[in-house]
């Protein structure tokens, strides 16, 4: 092994200058598209070398296999190395990679191989080699060619754990792979390359720490190279293996002023071309594509051909994307030469100018421009800031400690401020426990960090954690100018942007001459000495408290605003930042004095240029709404306008003093001077979340367990809540609120909970109850569900809530693992009454006996009575008429009062069954023929059918929200939370008034949200067809010339007797019929909210906030209802066009003031859901808006509605009712269905018992 | 009353059926993944690509059905039948769904949390 190390000790003689090399690289690429080679493991492969071949002499008696290290040969088959770039280097290419992808420590430890000299040997002979490739070629014609030293991305990932189930775990630091990296460059450098080339980036902290390394060893050998970058994309999000959008990833690694930024690898050049044009668009230089050849294929071999790469990269050309192009996996010289021909015909990109802006990034962009007057930066988690944030972090709760960071986040937080400052803690060590949690947490992590430390080391930390652009906090000239340079050396080396304090050895600046002086001086050091892109540095010009009694205080808020506007106006591209509490340090206590003061401050400071701060947003008082005589005051003192201003604002803040802050402001808060016990009862009562925790806290101190806070003063409120909505003195809104305050209350309560069972292994303490809770198969509706389990959970009961879509197996399933006391099963639509009868009847099976709940809307106490309670002999089924009773209900249920309340409900259900079926003896039936002969019949002669603008369907979308909620019918959404009324007399009404208000405030407020926010997006596909009644039949024609039958829609005809001349209606008489000779037709449509929808409830589930999840669906569906109005309007008066003057208001149309209807399958006046099939295929509704039938022909997503048009100036809505035995026959022939099937779906209709069904299942 | 604010049930089902076993009819909202067989790739053996592993490994497939119901280039589902009939052993795949296998992206963390296996036929 006497060649060890050898080669370092005869450097290389004609060593290239990077300085050189990147003018000379930026030169040609200015001229013509540069030609990058191809893959070395392809041609490799072709060489089929042995185990022996890649042993060489040297390796022979090595102890590992190495068959398969690539890398090795260029010291085992250096000749076969060299003619493979030789190859590359004649087939066209301008620049060549060394051989040398897995040459790190990291990636050679597989061989055995890591050792530093064999590192730094691969690496010298790599680059060696590949330089007298190139050299031989450039002697046969003379082109200059280049060395790319290739580093690829080791085997490790730094940014993620490789373990799933423990997120925060790392396989290897920042600091690892900058010593890996180290060598690798080391021996590149020396070797003679000409660049460094990352390629195969997969995780973009590995190639931050390489970029630092390179740093290093180009600050050692005194010569530095230019940097070329290459990221991989492989799947659809269009992220980074590490989770990165491209432009963010750019953002990292901009500070390398790379010379190539660009991807290559991933799926093929088609795959790669959305995201090569996103970076050709954000990164000012040069841009290097090489994908992969194809997708290998079953043969483990890429399939595209040479000429069809090169047709695809030559895409890349024509759009201007690219500026050096070349092929990874799969591509031969064959294909760079292809490639070559190809592009050549092309001008190279231009690298566009972009725009200096503070550019930053988590997993995704952010870019401080114009349109962001303010970044407000989330201070929650910061251990300073926060003392909820400092006691979890304290009692090592990370979990909860992220949830503090992910609220911040959704609530708008652009970047969040991490600070672990606290004496009792270990600062770093936690810092990098939390960041390595926090990244593996999208949600959160795909905003920028600022890491806030005074501790240097802390920030060093943290900045090695990170793969974003992150924001350090800060740093200053208090210990001098050489440690401030060699703190901004190391920020700008990490790739982060930098707040510096105003701050030098004498001091923190306090006078307006002083802020300038410093900040300019700092200017100057970090622009000029270090190189600091001025866009990132931020000022912090100290924010000092006024009204503080001294008078040289009386300056500080001018200072801060005045030195604001002098820095922004002489320091170009600089930002200004501050901690904004500060300055109402003297008025601790008096909260709505603060936050004027903070609202004020800002208002003045972000004028002068002040653009980001540490704020919390939630305690800003808006500027305009604060009362005009404590807004001035508080401009006096902050400008400082008057001698007296101090005292008068101490004088009117008297005032003030107790108010609570925020919402809460002038409400009454005598309460908050109550037994604690007591304020726990009035916040639930009320739904006040803002001092439950604080109360909750207090009363657990008092307590000997937590849990006894649970069982003492919240069950108490709780109870108190139950009291009042049992006696009809509160109503469902109000105590879904109560349900978050509790759960807010008992998630503070957790960590405690979970801490104790820890100390003692304590077993969890005892519900009241298990109830599991499902919406059965077929049916997608769930929010009556919702809210039982959420008064039920209230009432210390286990809720399992199974979602909705739930087969009979899995409830049963479900029942038995978890032992449950009760099932509770809802439903919306009728098919879903069968599936209780069948889940009834399955339980009776199974041999079950716990207690069984029916809910929903169809539901009914007869239903129950007659369908459902016979099936299920061994328990007792119990209809819950609403969600008030359901604590009754089930209390009774579970309690020793079971068994007479039991026979009590059977002997109802048997005087209901015994009434329902001499109802049904009692009812007069008429033959279908006799129906049929009483069909309704408008004077077809005498009118002439309005024929529609277009044949077919359309789709439609895009929807302006705020126009669509115009639309809304609010009487069914009140319905929703068991509010009983018209909207909006609801409103005024005497016992419900209150709640309905209450909710109606809510949902305004979250309408407002959705249009602004723009939540949902809402779909419609509306069609029209020729049509002509046949029958009791529409048929539908395919054409104008009516040969063509496209589908038939078919229709039930109302059966029971008709007084006073009534006809029995069915759809089909408001169609004209074939022998009429009239030109008529029929419309479909199917609307929809938008998917949207159930992730947003899933989300505020998951933040335990019921109400606002139950709000959000309830609003969907008043969308998709809205739709369908709107929708019809237009078909009526444009579409379709017969009411072209219609002048209707959205109240006129709720009540249904217009010509026309719009019937939907499943509701009364045609009641077999089947009949959707037909429509949705029509309309192709899946395809065109995004909606599916279930099984049970509900429509998924669930806020979505579906209908025919129908034209007829008489059409009205009318029900079918209950059909016969005759017709049933009759319709399941004509449809071609089993009468059996037809009884099924119709089942809540008939007018007779479908005697074999009813008698195999018994 | 731990039970009610248990989230972490909230995974989508993902059932795997293994070679030799019937292929149940999947419902309306389940997704049918079907897996081939893993090929090698066109490097040399322990060489790592990130094409070659997306191409076959069974947690970037998962990610890619989500992205493509958020993205809308597919109905959204909210179960996963995984058809890895053509394969040999249906072991590593279970065990990258459990989390056994070392991630190696942003998205391994992001299958391990949406997903969860609700049942193995073999």
């Amino acid at each position: 092994m006497s060649t060890q190390g050898e080669s370092a000790r005869h450097p290389a003689t004609h060593l290239p200058d990077g300085a050189e090399v990147r003018a000379a690289i930026t030169a040609a690429a200015r001229e013509r598209i540069l030609i990058l080679d191809g893959a070395m493991g392809t041609m490799i492969q072709r060489l089929k070398l042995t185990e022996e071949d890649f042993r060489g002499e040297r390796f022979k008696d090595w102890h590992l296999p190495l068959r398969g290290n690539n890398d090795l040969l260029i010291l085992t088959q250096p000749q076969a190395i060299e003619d493979i770039h030789y190859a590359y280097a004649k087939a066209g290419a301008d620049m060549v990679e060394t051989n040398t992808f897995s040459c790190t420590s990291v990636a050679q430890a597989d061989y055995g191989l890591e050792d530093e000299a064999y590192i730094y040997e691969l690496n010298y002979e790599g680059a060696r080699v590949a330089r007298r490739a190139v050299e031989r070629a450039t002697a046969e014609d003379g082109k200059r060619r280049f060395v790319a030293g290739a580093l690829g991305p080791t085997n490790k990932t730094s940014s993620m754990s490789t373990d799933v189930n423990n997120p925060g775990h790392r396989s290897i630091t920042f600091d690892e792979l900058v010593a890996a990296y180290g060598k690798a460059i080391e021996g590149l450098l020396d070797g003679g390359a000409d660049t460094l080339l990352f390629e195969t980036i997969t995780d973009t902290l590995n190639t931050k720490a390489g970029i630092f390394a390179a740093e290093k060893v180009f600050a050692q050998r005194g010569r530095s190279l230019p940097i070329m970058i290459s990221g991989t994309i492989t799947d659809l999000s269009g992220r980074t293996l590490s989770g990165q959008t491209p432009t963010a990833f750019w953002h990292s690694v901009r500070h390398a002023k790379p010379l190539t930024i660009g991807l290559n690898c991933a799926l093929g050049a088609n795959a790669m071309r959305a995201h090569i044009g996103e970076l050709s668009d954000a990164a000012d230089t040069l841009i290097c594509a090489y994908p992969n050849a194809g997708l290998p294929n079953e043969m483990g071999q890429y399939d595209e051909s040479p000429e069809f790469m090169a047709e695809q990269i030559e895409g890349f050309a024509r759009d201007g994307y690219v500026n050096i192009v070349g092929g990874c996996c799969g591509s031969t010289p064959d294909h760079i030469r292809a490639i070559a021909e190809a592009v050549g015909r092309h001008a190279p990109r231009q690298v566009p100018e972009v725009e200096t802006r503070l550019r930053l990034s988590g997993l995704e962009p952010f870019t401080l421009t114009d349109d962001i007057p303010f970044v407000n930066i989330g201070e929650r988690t910061n251990v300073t800031g926060s003392a909820r944030f400092k006691k979890l972090i304290t009692s090592g709760d990370y979990a909860a400690a992220l949830e503090v960071a992910r609220d911040q986040v959704n609530n708008g937080a652009q970047v969040i401020d991490i600070n672990m400052d606290e004496g009792l803690i270990e600062s770093q060590k936690v810092m990098v426990e939390f960041l390595n949690l926090l990244a593996a947490e999208p949600d959160i992590a795909r905003v920028p960090l600022m890491i806030d430390s005074s501790k240097w080391e802390v920030i060093e930390a943290g900045l090695k954690c990170v793969q974003g652009k992150a924001l350090v906090n800060s740093i200053s000239m208090k210990e001098g100018e050489e440690a401030f340079l060699h703190h901004a050396r190391l920020v700008r080396s990490y790739g982060a942007a930098v707040v510096v304090m105003a701050f030098d050895e004498q001091g923190q600046a306090d006078t307006l001459e002083r802020k300038v002086e410093i900040c300019t001086r700092a200017y100057k050091l970090l622009t000029e000495e270090v190189g600091f892109p001025p866009e990132d540095i931020i000022f912090d010009p100290n924010v000092f408290a006024v009204a503080t009694g001294i008078e040289e205080h009386n300056g500080y808020g001018v200072a801060f605003i005045e030195a604001t506007r002098q820095i922004t106006a002489t320091l170009p591209h600089a930002h200004i930042s501050g901690g904004v509490s500060n300055l109402s340090f003297s008025f601790r206590g008096n909260e709505p004095v603060r936050e004027a003061m903070h609202s004020v401050f800002l208002y003045h400071a972000i004028q002068a240029g002040m653009d980001m701060g540490i704020v919390n947003a939630g305690q800003l008082a808006v500027y305009e709404t604060i009362d005009p005589e404590l807004r001035e005051a508080c401009e006096d003192v902050i400008l400082n306008r008057r001698d007296d201003a101090t005292d008068r604002l101490l004088e009117l803040a008297e005032r003030y003093k107790g108010q609570a802050s925020g919402e809460a402001k002038g409400k009454d808060l005598s309460w908050r001077q109550l037994p604690v016990g007591e304020r726990i009862s009035h916040a639930l009562v009320n739904g006040i979340t803002e001092f439950i925790e604080a109360d909750t806290e207090e009363a657990r101190q008092q307590f000997a367990r937590p849990l006894h806070v649970i069982e003492g003063p919240l069950m108490d409120g709780m109870n108190v809540v139950g009291d009042l909505f049992g006696s009809g003195k509160m109503f469902l809104p109000q105590v879904v609120k109560s349900a978050r305050v509790m759960k807010q209350a008992v998630a503070y309560l957790l960590p405690f909970m979970e801490a104790e069972k820890l100390a003692n292994g304590e077993s969890e303490r005892k519900s009241a109850g298990k109830v599991l809770m499902a919406t059965v198969k077929g049916d997608v509706h769930d929010i009556g569900k919702n809210i039982v389990g959420v008064v039920l959970a209230c009432n210390n009961y286990e809720i399992i809530d199974l979602g909705v879509m739930v087969p009979s197996s899995k409830i049963l399933e479900t029942a038995r693992a978890e032992n449950v006391d009760v099932i509770g099963l809802s439903g919306l639509i009728t098919p879903s009454l069968d599936e209780m009868v069948h889940v009834a009847a399955e339980m009776e099976r199974e041999g079950f006996d716990i207690p069984l709940l029916i809910g929903g809307a169809t539901t009914s106490r007869v239903h129950t009575a007659v369908k459902i309670h016979p099936r299920y002999e061994r328990g007792q089924t119990v209809y819950v008429n609403d969600a008030s009773r359901a604590v009754g209900v089930v209390s009774n249920l579970l309690s020793s009062q079971k068994d007479k309340f039991v026979a009590d409900i059977r002997a109802e259900y048997a005087k209901a069954a015994a009434a329902h079926a001499r109802a049904e003896a009692e009812k007069q039936r008429l033959p279908l023929a006799r129906a049929r002969a009483n069909a309704f019949r408008p004077d077809w002669d005498g009118y002439t059918p309005p024929s529609p603008k277009f044949l077919g369907t359309r789709i439609f979308e895009n929807f302006d929200l705020a126009t669509l909620a115009r639309y809304i019918d609010w009487t069914p959404f009140f319905q929703t939370w068991e509010l009983k009324g018209r909207f909006p007399k609801i409103l005024e009404d005497e016992k419900q008034g209150e709640a309905a208000r209450q909710l109606y405030e809510d949902a305004q407020r979250m309408l407002k949200q959705i249009i602004e926010e723009k939540w949902f997006a809402p779909r419609a596909v509306i069609g029209f067809w020729p049509a002509n009644a046949v029958g009791d039949d529409i048929r539908l024609f395919a054409d104008e010339t009516r040969k063509d039958e496209l589908a038939t829609l078919f229709t039930l005809r109302q059966q029971l007797t008709k007084r006073d001349g009534k006809p029995n209606m069915a759809l089909a008489d408001f169609v004209a019929p074939a022998e009429s000779g009239k030109a008529d037709y029929v419309g479909g449509f199917v609307v929809t909210a938008g998917i949207e929808e159930v992730a947003i409830a899933e989300r505020f589930e998951r933040a335990n906030d019921d109400y606002s999840s139950i709000l959000v669906k309830a609003l969907a569906d008043r969308f998709a209802e809205a739709l369908a109005e709107y929708m019809h309007e237009e078909v009526r008066k444009d579409h379709w066009g017969y009411a072209a003057d219609e002048a209707l208001t959205p109240d006129d149309l709720i009540l249904e003031g217009y010509r026309g209807i719009r019937p939907a399958p499943g509701y009364p006046a045609q009641p077999d859901h089947t009949e959707k099939t037909t429509l949705f295929r029509l309309l192709d509704a899946e395809k065109a808006a995004g909606v599916t039938l279930t099984e049970s022909y509900a429509m998924w997503p669930g806020s979505s509605v579906s209908g025919l048009y129908l034209s007829h100036p008489e059409a009205y809505y009318f029900g079918v009712a209950k059909v016969e035995r005759d017709q049933v026959l009759d319709y399941a022939a004509r449809k071609g269905m089993e009468v059996e099937a037809v009884e099924r779906w119709l089942g809540p209709i008939l007018n007779y018992t479908p005697g074999p069904a009813i008698q195999a299942a018994e | 009353m731990a039970g009610q604010f248990d989230t972490a049930g909230r995974a989508i089902p993902v059932t795997v059926i293994g070679p030799g076993e019937a292929m149940p009819l999947p419902g309306p909202g389940v997704a049918v993944l079907r897996l081939e067989p893993e090929t090698g790739h066109a490097h040399a053996n322990g060489d790592y690509c990130p094409a070659c592993e997306a191409r076959s490994d069974v947690r970037a497939q998962l990610f890619d059905l989500l992205e493509g119901a958020r993205q809308g280039l597919r109905p959204a589902f909210r179960s996963v039948l995984l058809d890895a009939r053509a394969l040999a052993d249906v072991e590593p795949v279970v065990a990258a769904l459990e989390g056994r296998l070392p991630a190696r992206a942003m998205r391994d963390h992001t299958v391990g949390r949406r997903f969860r296996v609700a049942g193995v036929t073999a």
